[in-house]
């Protein structure tokens, strides 16, 4: 029997944290930034050097990225083409990015695989392709991205669409006084967005392919446990239907909580992630992952 | 039916995980080896912590080097299940003041200055730390 899920259970908790993050980060948002580290003696030719050439060009990206594959230990319903068909095996997947213009301007693209655990696990059975812009203001991040979903091993059904989203983001140690004296070696850092696929041709509003999506509501949390090396992290994407009554209103959740290890350049985390429909029942997708990831980063040389 | 969540032992449980996690093994140390450098000859910085991004020279008997560190990508991506979200691009610079061949200065700076993370500055020079 279809379980039923209803608006106000599950919107709840994701809206609540939305707008936490949103008010908690405008009221503290005047703070000013920490005070400069210093030991020895004072750094006359520092303080002055803004607009040194000899500043520029550290921090530009020419390509950065990562690598993933992922094992779906538990999957009891998470599809492995768009279709519904399937169920998933491993995934794999892509990440490159490079800067255009310092850290307001990132062009990136993502190239993810999925295998059909039905099928032997090996043979790829998805592609989703997504190639975007992304940029970093203050609080502030946008991105503006088209993804398009296919299935691999047959021809079938192709969700694709494009979004503009924008984000706020806080961060304890530059927002929030309290959190940073209570718990001074783990910073948690959360953002909240609202984002807008103005265009769609097929991407679906829940789970069960039903609907057509229109908005999306983001939030993301990351509790540093231990140095960046251990870090707790929660995830929800909401969208609504425009083909719905009311099309701001929910039609489906994903969430993600995990725990993610990592050592120089590799992560391995353990997760969970559920998909489910929000204004009445449906299929859930829902699985339990372990996942490899391995990042790598080559640096433009100082101009 | 959903089961409900026992709110007393996910309180004691949070609790044990943040308050557990906020030990800080270096007391007010914060950050050892931006300390261990002072002292320390170019050779040696050069030794442990590689070449820097820039050197140039200062007034009279000092140089200025400067060190970059960009936070992983581990750090400044979140995969989701589809497709990925972007976190804010960040890192560290390290500006080393040296007088007469030796390390006179050690300033972190994070970068952007909104996103205070100067542990990368720390793993620049975690090999100039003495064991």
């Amino acid at each position: 029997m279809p379980r039923k899920t209803t608006f106000s259970a599950h919107c709840i908790p994701a809206c609540l944290l939305t707008g936490f993050v949103l008010v908690a980060g405008t009221w503290g948002g005047g703070r000013d930034a920490h005070a400069l580290e210093k030991y020895g003696r004072p750094l006359p030719e520092f303080e002055k050097s803004d607009g040194d050439t000899s500043k520029q060009g550290f921090d530009e990206s020419l390509i950065a990225g990562y690598f993933l594959a992922a094992a779906f230990v538990s999957n009891p319903t998470f599809a492995a083409r768009p279709d519904n068909t399937g169920l998933v095996g491993m995934r794999y997947m892509a990440h490159l990015e490079t800067d255009l213009y310092k850290k307001y301007l990132t062009a990136y693209t993502d190239q993810n695989f999925f295998s059909d655990r039905e099928k032997g696990w090996i043979i790829l059975t998805e592609w989703d392709q997504t190639y975007g812009m992304t940029g970093t203001v203050d609080h502030w991040s946008w991105r503006a991205q088209y993804e398009r979903d296919a299935p691999l091993d047959k021809s079938g059904l192709i969700q694709a669409y494009a979004d503009g989203l924008v984000n706020y983001r806080v961060r304890s140690h530059e927002d929030w006084s309290w959190w940073q004296k209570t718990f001074p070696k783990n910073t948690l850092t959360a953002y909240a967005g609202l984002g807008w696929l103005y265009y769609n041709q097929t991407y679906f509003a829940r789970p069960d392919n039903t609907g057509r999506a229109l908005f999306r509501y983001v939030g993301h949390v990351d509790l540093n446990l231990y140095k960046q090396q251990v870090v707790f992290y929660g995830d929800f994407n909401m969208f609504t239907d425009r083909t719905a009554s009311n099309v701001v209103r929910p039609s489906e959740l994903d969430w993600i909580l995990g725990i993610a290890v990592r050592w120089q350049d590799y992560e391995v985390s353990f997760y969970r992630e559920q998909d489910m429909p929000l204004d009445r029942g449906g299929l859930i997708q829902e699985y339990w992952a372990v996942q490899l990831r391995y990042a790598f980063d080559v640096q433009k040389q100082a101009r | 039916m959903r089961r409900p969540i026992n709110k007393p032992i996910a309180c004691v449980v949070l609790g044990l995980v943040t308050g557990c996690a906020a030990v800080t093994p270096n007391g007010s140390e914060e950050y050892p080896a931006q300390k261990a450098l002072i002292g320390k000859t170019r050779q040696e910085l050069i030794a442990c912590a590689g070449t820097p991004v820039s050197e140039r020279a200062g007034e009279e008997r000092t140089a200025v080097m400067d060190y970059y560190r960009e936070a992983s990508q581990l750090e400044e991506s979140f995969p989701g299940s589809k497709s990925s979200f972007a976190k804010v691009h960040h890192g560290c610079r390290a500006t080393i003041v040296l007088d007469q061949d030796r390390v006179a200065g050690v300033r972190y700076e994070s970068d952007p200055s909104s996103y205070q993370d100067e542990d990368h500055c720390e793993e620049i020079f975690d090999r100039c730390v003495d064991p």
